[in-house]
Order: C-alpha cells, then sequence, then structure tokens
C-alpha cells in the first residue's frame, strides 16, 4: 500500500515525515537530510551517483543518499558526518593531516564527510585493512582536489587509532 | 518530480496486480530508475513505482541442485558471499566488478539484470534523444558517437520508420536485409505478401516511407522506390509462380466492384483463400485510375494488363466494359453474392464555379481521352487549372501533345502547390510555367472560342488550408486558346447512393474492418478515403479482403491483418557498417526531355539487381546499437543459470530481450523473484573478467564470462559470453565448439578467441573492442588451462 508516513532515525534520533505534506514521495534521501533537516555535511554534487560526496550510512552500511528515495530509508537507521564530533578516531585522523602540502588528506574539506563515513564503514567490518582493500572500498569516492594518497593514509591511522583504544 | 506514487507490495499477488495494470515500473534498489526519473530521460514517468523490497526476496541458499539467489539480494551480499565465492566465483567477480561499494550495498541483483540501456542518447536528460529504443525513428549512435556501442549489430526495437511511413505496413527493413543477402526470390515474396502490384507502386507511389527513412539525417534516403520497382518487375517476371490459383474452391463467391488498385488487391486475396471472385467495372479494362488517369509515361499499360491476366490465371473473372451492368447498384451485387468489396473509386471532377466553365476541358476527362488515345493537342497556349498531381499530369501531357506553352494557374504561392516535388520537378523541366496566386474567375470567349482567362488576384496565408483572399479589384486576361480544369476529383458514389450509409463527400461509411452499413458489404480505397494514393487503396483492399474472408468464417492468412497486431519482423537484425561508406542514393533518372515520348515509359529500365543490392546496403536495417550493461548477465548466461519470475521459469540466455525501454522479455507485470545456478561440475573452471576506463564505477567496455568443465586437461564443455559487446549478452558458440574435446594452449586460445569474434561489425569509433574481447577470451581460455583465476579485474 502507498505509506502516508515514514519515520526513520537520523543520528539516534527519530525523524517523521508525512508523505505530501513534509516531503514529497519521490524525494531523495540527500534532499531531505540537507533541506528538512539541515544536514549539510550531506555534500550533494553529481546527483547520479558517480561521486561519493553524499554518502551516508544506512544500517552501518555506505549507501548514495542521492541515488535513494527518502521513502526507502523507512524503519532504517540514518548516519551522516554531523554523528561524529573531532573526537571520532577518523574525521580527526583526517583533520590531523589537513595540513597544506604534500601528503594531506583534505584541502576544500567538500568531499571529506562521504570518504570518512566510508571509512566508518570499512572498519567497522575490517580493523586492519590492508592498503588494497582501503582503495577498493573508497572506490567510489572523488577527491577533486586529489588528495588520495593522503586520505589512504588517514584511513590508515584511524585504523592504528581504533586498534589501539580497543587494546587498551 | 512529486507526483509519482511510490506503492509497498504487501504480497506478490498485490505486487503483480499494481505492476501489471497500471502505468508502473519495479522499484528495487532504486539505483537505476532514480536517475532516469530525476533525468526525465523517457517519453512519459511512469504514475507509480512498486516497491519489491517488501516481498522479502534477499536470501540465498544452496542445495544440491546448485545455488538459489533471492532477487532483492544486494550485489554487496553477492560479493562477499562466502559461497558463492568459492562455489560460483564467476558471480562474486561480477557482482564486485558492478559501479562502487556504495551502490552494490544499494543495488540488487534483480534490478542488476533488468536495467535499462545505458546508451547516452537513451540516457539524455528530458529525453534528447527520442532515439528507436524508446520507440523513436531514428538511432543516433549509428552515424554519432559509439565507442561503446555494440560490435555485433542491432536488435529490431520496433517498427522503423519506413513501415510506420507506408499505409500498407510494407516491412521494408525485411525485404532490403533479404536483397543485401542476395535473396531477391524472398525479398519479392515479402513484398507481395502485402501487395501483389508492387510494380505500380514502384512507380507511382509517392513513397513517404522515404521521408521516415532514418538515413535522410545522415544523407539522403535509401531509394526504397527503386528497390520496389525492382522487385515489382521481378514479381511480373515470374507472374506464374507468384500468382497461384487456390489449391480448392470454398463455393462461396464475393463480388468486387472497380476495378482500380483497391479492387484488383481485394480480388487477389480473396482468389487467394478460395473464394469465387467477379470484377466488375463499366470501363474496358482494368485498371480504374492506374489505366485512365496516370499517364502511360508515368506507369505503362503493361503492367495493368499482365496484372489482370495474373489474375485471371488465379480464376478470378472479370466483367467489363459492356459486361457489366453500369445501373447495378451494391444491392443488387450483394443479392448475387455472399459478399461484395466496393471499390469504385474518385473519378468524378469537382466542378470549378466559374463562368464559362462549360468552354474548359475536364482534366480527367482529358486524361482518359489520352490514355485510349483519342486526344489531339488541345491548343497552342493552354493553360491548366490547379497545383495537384492530376494538375501536373494534365500539364506535361499537354506539352507532349504539342501545346506550344502551358501555364499552370495555382491561387496560391507556386510553393504550396500540393502535387509531389518530383512531379512538379518534372514539369518544370518539361517548361510548364506556373501563374501563381491567381484566382479563375472566367473564361473569355472571342467568336464563341476561348481566347483567355479572366484572373484575379489572390492573396493566402501560410498554410495550403488558409483562407485565400480574392483580390477582384485586381484583375488581369491570361491569353489561351484552351483551359483545362484539374481542381481536384470527388466520388462517385452512384452506385451506392441510398444503399450504403456515406457522408456528404459522399465517402462511405465504414467500421475498423471496413465493413459498411450493410451486412457482408465492405468498401475501400478513394470510395471511404477520399481521392488519395495508390498504397492506400492496396492497403484497403487487403485488410478489407482479411475482413471478407472473416465474415465468411474462412481462416485469412496473417498478412492481411498486419499491422493491426502489432507483430514485429525477426528481432535480430544485423547492421552492416559498410552502409556508412556508401554514400549515394540509387536515382532512376528520367531521360533528357526532347526523349520523352507520351506513350512510353518515360524510366524504360529499372536498376539491376547489382545496384538494387548496393541500395540495400545503404539501408541502416534500424535497430538499436546500445550494448547489454549487465555485468551479471554474461556471467548467468555463461553459468546456464535460470531466472524465475512470478510467472515463469526462464533460462538466462532467453531472458534477456531488447524492447520499448527495456533490456529483457519480461512481459508488463512480470516481476524477477529468484536466480537458479546450477551446480558446477566438479574441476570446473570459472571466470569474469572486465574492461573499462576506471577501476571503479564504470560500465564494462567489455566483459566476458568463461565456463569452461574439464577433464584430464581436455575441455569437456565450454560456455563463452561476451558483456557489453552486442545489445544482449553474446554467447559465443562456435568458440566454445571448438573448444570441446582439446586440450588447451596458445595457440587453441588464441583460435577460439578469433572465432568468438568473427561475426563482429564494428561501428565507426569501436573497432578496437573486438581487439580487447579477443584478449580477454583468449586470457581466460589460457586462465582455465593453467588453473588460475584472474585475481582482479583485467583494467586498461
Amino acid at each position: 500500500m502507498e505509506k502516508e508516513k515514514i519515520c526513520f532515525t537520523v543520528n539516534g534520533e527519530d525523524q517523521v515525515f508525512e508523505i505530501g505534506r513534509d516531503i514529497e514521495s519521490d524525494a531523495r534521501l540527500s534532499t531531505v537530510l540537507r533541506e528538512k533537516l539541515g544536514l549539510t555535511g550531506v555534500r550533494i554534487s553529481c546527483e547520479q551517483g558517480a561521486c561519493g560526496a553524499c554518502t551516508v550510512l544506512l544500517d552501518g552500511k555506505s549507501v548514495l543518499s542521492c541515488m535513494m528515495f527518502a521513502v526507502d530509508a523507512d524503519g532504517r537507521e540514518v548516519t551522516t558526518i554531523e554523528a561524529f564530533g573531532e573526537s571520532d578516531p577518523v574525521a580527526s585522523s583526517f583533520i590531523e593531516m589537513a595540513e597544506p602540502g604534500y601528503g594531506t588528506a583534505m584541502q576544500c574539506g567538500f568531499c571529506t564527510p562521504g570518504f570518512v563515513l566510508e571509512a566508518h564503514a570499512l572498519l567497522s567490518e575490517n580493523a586492519s585493512p590492508a592498503k588494497d582493500e582501503i582503495k577498493e572500498a573508497l572506490s567510489g569516492h572523488i577527491c577533486r582536489c586529489g588528495c588520495y594518497h593522503g586520505i589512504i593514509r588517514a584511513v590508515e591511522n584511524a585504523a592504528e587509532k581504533i586498534r589501539e583504544v580497543e587494546r587498551r | 518530480m512529486g507526483a509519482l506514487k511510490i506503492i509497498n507490495a504487501d504480497n506478490r499477488e498485490h505486487a503483480y496486480e499494481t505492476a501489471s495494470s497500471e502505468n508502473v515500473r519495479i522499484l528495487a534498489g532504486g539505483t537505476d530508475i532514480l536517475g532516469g526519473l530525476y533525468d526525465h530521460i523517457h517519453r512519459s514517468p511512469p504514475d507509480g513505482l512498486v516497491n519489491i523490497k517488501t516481498l522479502g526476496l534477499d536470501y540465498m541458499r544452496e542445495d544440491e541442485e546448485g545455488v538459489v539467489i533471492g532477487a532483492g539480494v544486494r550485489l554487496s551480499d553477492i560479493e562477499k558471499s562466502g559461497l558463492l565465492k568459492e562455489r560460483y566465483p564467476l558471480l562474486a567477480d561480477a557482482a564486485r566488478t558492478v559501479a562502487s561499494p556504495q551502490i552494490r550495498n544499494m543495488a540488487t541483483v534483480g534490478g542488476n539484470i533488468c536495467q535499462e540501456p545505458r546508451c547516452w542518447y537513451y540516457r539524455h536528460q528530458d529525453n534528447k534523444f527520442d532515439c528507436l529504443r524508446k520507440g523513436g525513428a531514428v538511432c543516433p549512435a549509428f552515424t554519432g558517437n559509439n565507442p561503446y556501442h555494440s560490435i555485433l549489430g542491432s536488435v529490431r526495437i520496433c517498427e522503423t520508420g519506413c513501415q510506420a511511413g507506408c499505409p500498407n505496413e510494407t516491412s521494408i527493413g525485411k525485404y532490403m536485409e533479404q536483397i543485401r543477402r542476395g535473396d531477391i526470390e524472398g525479398a519479392a515474396r515479402t513484398l507481395f505478401e502485402v501487395n501483389p502490384i508492387a510494380a505500380v507502386t514502384g512507380r507511382v507511389c509517392p513513397h513517404t516511407c522515404m521521408s521516415d527513412c532514418a538515413r535522410n539525417e545522415f544523407d539522403e534516403a535509401v531509394s526504397i522506390r527503386a528497390a520496389e520497382r525492382f522487385l515489382g518487375d521481378y514479381i511480373m517476371g515470374h507472374a506464374d509462380d507468384f500468382f497461384t490459383a487456390p489449391d480448392c474452391g470454398v463455393g462461396m463467391s464475393v463480388a468486387v466492384v472497380g476495378a482500380g488498385p483497391a479492387g484488383l488487391t481485394a480480388a487477389y486475396y480473396l482468389r487467394l483463400s478460395g473464394l469465387s471472385v467477379t470484377v466488375f467495372d463499366t470501363h474496358e479494362e482494368a485498371g480504374g485510375m492506374l489505366r485512365y488517369s496516370i499517364p502511360a509515361y508515368r506507369l505503362p499499360r503493361g503492367i495493368i494488363r499482365k496484372t489482370k491476366s495474373a489474375l485471371e490465371k488465379t480464376g478470378v473473372v472479370f466483367r467489363l466494359g459492356a459486361d457489366c451492368n453500369a445501373e447495378a447498384t451494391v444491392a443488387d451485387y450483394r443479392k448475387r453474392f455472399d459478399a461484395v468489396f466496393v471499390g469504385t473509386g474518385a473519378q468524378l471532377p469537382l466542378p470549378a464555379r466559374i463562368e464559362g466553365e462549360e468552354h474548359c476541358l475536364n482534366g480527367l476527362e482529358f486524361l482518359y481521352n489520352v490514355s485510349v488515345e483519342k486526344q489531339a493537342k488541345p491548343g497552342d497556349d493552354v493553360l491548366v487549372i490547379g497545383g495537384g498531381d492530376v494538375a501536373m499530369d494534365v500539364a506535361v501531357t499537354a506539352k507532349r501533345l504539342g501545346a506550344k506553352n502551358v501555364t499552370l494557374v495555382y491561387r496560391r504561392p507556386k510553393e504550396l502547390m500540393p502535387a509531389h516535388d518530383e512531379e512538379k520537378e518534372q514539369a518544370f523541366e518539361e517548361g510548364v510555367a506556373v501563374a501563381e496566386s491567381l484566382a479563375p474567375v472566367g473564361v473569355v470567349l472571342e467568336n464563341g472560342k476561348v481566347a483567355g482567362l479572366d484572373v484575379a488576384a489572390s492573396r493566402s496565408g501560410e498554410g495550403r488550408d488558409s483562407k485565400a483572399e480574392i483580390d477582384m479589384g485586381e484583375r488581369k486576361v491570361l491569353k489561351a486558346d484552351c483551359v483545362v480544369l484539374a481542381i481536384g476529383q470527388e466520388i462517385d458514389g452512384r452506385s451506392y447512393e441510398g444503399v450504403l450509409d456515406a457522408d456528404e463527400k459522399k465517402r462511405i461509411k465504414t467500421d475498423d474492418f471496413l465493413s459498411s452499413s450493410m451486412d457482408g458489404v465492405y468498401a475501400g480505397g478513394d470510395a471511404v478515403l477520399g481521392p488519395g494514393t495508390v498504397v492506400w487503396a492496396i492497403a484497403h483492399g487487403r485488410r478489407a479482403a482479411g475482413s471478407i474472408i472473416e465474415y465468411l468464417n474462412l481462416t485469412p492468412t496473417r498478412s492481411l491483418f498486419r499491422g493491426e497486431s502489432g507483430e514485429a519482423d525477426d528481432h535480430k537484425t544485423p547492421f552492416d557498417p559498410s552502409a556508412l561508406s556508401n554514400s549515394d542514393a540509387a536515382a532512376l533518372r528520367l531521360p533528357n526531355v526532347e526523349e520523352r515520348a507520351l506513350y512510353r515509359e518515360d524510366i524504360s529500365e529499372g536498376l539491376d539487381a547489382e545496384a538494387v543490392m548496393r541500395e540495400a546496403a545503404r539501408c541502416f536495417n534500424c535497430g538499436c546499437v546500445a550494448v547489454s550493461a549487465s555485468d551479471l548477465a554474461p556471467a548467468l548466461v555463461a553459468l546456464s543459470a535460470t531466472i524465475h519470475t512470478n510467472m515463469r521459469v526462464i533460462p538466462a540466455s532467453e531472458f534477456f530481450g531488447a524492447g520499448i525501454c527495456s533490456a529483457t522479455n519480461l512481459s508488463q507485470g512480470e516481476i524477477v523473484m529468484e536466480i537458479h545456478a546450477p551446480a558446477p561440475e566438479k574441476g570446473s573452471f570459472m571466470e569474469y573478467r572486465k574492461f573499462r576506463p576506471r577501476r571503479a564505477i564504470d560500465f564494462p567496455v567489455l566483459s566476458t564470462a568463461v565456463y569452461i568443465e574439464r577433464s584430464e586437461g581436455v575441455v569437456k564443455n565450454a560456455k563463452i559470453v561476451l558483456g557489453a559487446a552486442g545489445p544482449l549478452p553474446y554467447e559465443a558458440i562456435d568458440a566454445a565448439a571448438y573448444l570441446k574435446g582439446r586440450k588447451i594452449d596458445e595457440t587453441v586460445a588464441a583460435t577460439a578467441a578469433t572465432l568468438a569474434l568473427k561475426g563482429a561489425v564494428p561501428l565507426a569509433e569501436n573497432g578496437y573492442k573486438v581487439k580487447i574481447a579477443k584478449a580477454l577470451v583468449r586470457r581466460s581460455v589460457l586462465a582455465a588451462a593453467s588453473n588460475r583465476q584472474a585475481s582482479i579485474d583485467i583494467i586498461r
């Protein structure tokens, strides 16, 4: 049947939307997250599933919020970059490597939320990924500043941090 | 966007009901459909989506027979499944190469194999290219950018432009293909199936098919006219083989009233089904307007006479001239026959309503008199009032009878004259002049003889239907010793007035089956449509014959109803890329003006067989060259998987198709539920290889799925399937057969690769794909020998 209301959690908080009033039935998830919830960490760029900037976690798995109807998130858990503070091991690894120069993990920062979320998804499944596995996991993201080398190192550093926390 | 309904399927029945009853599409992962919807790539968007994620199709299990994968399983689950990685690596690898990790987390296996074409023309925003994959007429990729398109030819999607442009639904693409193969007999049969008088249409049909030819976008339309004339003459040359008497009679009789093109066509099909057919016409000879109006220099009399005698040999009886009672009405015929076809045409002249009309010649009478060789030179200064085909014929005929000055008087600008361009050009070439934007007012007489035509200035709007304003103040007199009226014909309704329902223009009212208001009486051609073309008359004659045969409880042959059933031709259509280099259309050239005569056909000879084959090679054989972009598709075909839908079980090799906005053979409301892949033989080898510009995101430029069973170093069985090579996954059967029984080495692998691509017909920009395909096949076959699996997909 046609749903009138949908409900999903975003960064732990329940969000209820009435179809036709709050959102259109065919609204993209990315649009709803940004425009209805003000979560501007969800970046919209290509809107055709090619750049990875709009990546969010759906029940812990990375998905493209621009290629998904918001109604398809009904009953699911959505996580955006806003869920993570500066102390987050992955986010902090990127921040620590934000110094300009060769090997930086971020320059303009536009693509960074997507990379950070993707790295989270990877590290939750694989605590010690090999370089090739990191590359493969990040292959759906584009960084037009060209910081891929630094990004891979940031993910390696993050993995190390998480392992360290777990060792303690 | 916004109005789109997304309906969650409650259960399978609900999903089926919703998907089959409305203009809806299936929603699973959504990654394919969402982009298409937001980019407005279709002609019209669906009203809704049926979400089938609610059906619980995300399961996977293995039993003795093989593995069962629910259609809703995500590609990431296939990629990471331990079971698949170990036992069916072809599937796991194919899934792993799809797009990006995020998309694989969303996309389902069912959606992957149902995805729409990835051709950039197809996918362009706002349906910028309304290409033939969406029901349009042209494939822009044939002549445009095609580096990623098919190297294995095209697939016919819908009616081609030429066929759609033909009122008689002639399978032009099909007979062109037969001509290319050198099968002239077959091509002639294809044409003859729907048109028993192709030698006529090959000469006098306006060929609207040619204006809808996709080749117009490239250079010049294929000369369908020349090909049709060639085939029509071939049929006439072998008339005894084509016009055959029915095996036995069925003991019922039909009267055909009117021996014009509609009547002759109806008579042929009616007789073919065993009916006794009698054709009635008050003229001495058969053919109607073909015989008495179209000048012999365009249509030689011999063709009609030969058609008549061919029909007589099949048993059709003609009652012509004095043998035909001119007073008989349709009701009289109906009393004597089991059914009647009325094809009496539109041969009466329209009155001109000008002063002194009685001093004018009538165009149709003039042509009639010429046709029976009883017309003398009409005068030295001849004015022909009108701008249609009959006016052109009258003007040219007058010229050829010796008139010094022949001028067409037309009440609108010359460009708006409704005659066909070729006829106009020919008339001008022969010295016919035009006095344009003039309305005739009256004939000027001197001593009781025609001396001129009084005309008034006429101003008209843009189109032919706009009202012309006549300025009676602005007058002049055109000098003439003969004025011919050729302003149109009207229907001759004498045989059915007061008997059949007709409109104010005497057009017989019929239903869709050409049945008139009287039981058992059918009608067609000009008598139904008003003055029209030969090809419409043929189409009506054929369809009415089909209706009559059904009315008499007989079984009509298939060809009688084609078009109405929407039946398509052979689905797979090879595209010959040499079509792109053959540029000059074959032209049937008229002889020099001084060599033209009144009673001899202008174009005495058509093309020869070789020239016709060259012309047929210019035909694009319009089909879609978008490739099957699914990575799972070739893998499933290689594994001999079956697709289980809510209606049936389809082998993967028959699942993929090419329809309007579709890459499968699924019907409306049919939903993929499960995929079954049989357990691989012990010791078998399988591998997926994919070439693409980047490691991620990209669709395959080319991919190969190879499955090889071995026993003691010898190939027992093999499947080699190419992805993104053609519109469907392509099974290289010859290459696989070659491998059987052989021990693989470098030479064997290279030979298999060559065999796999031997039918390749690359387009202008994708010849490189052939080389890549060969390399991938060779490497996979070799890998089977060494048992090395490709650890990662092949790039660059």
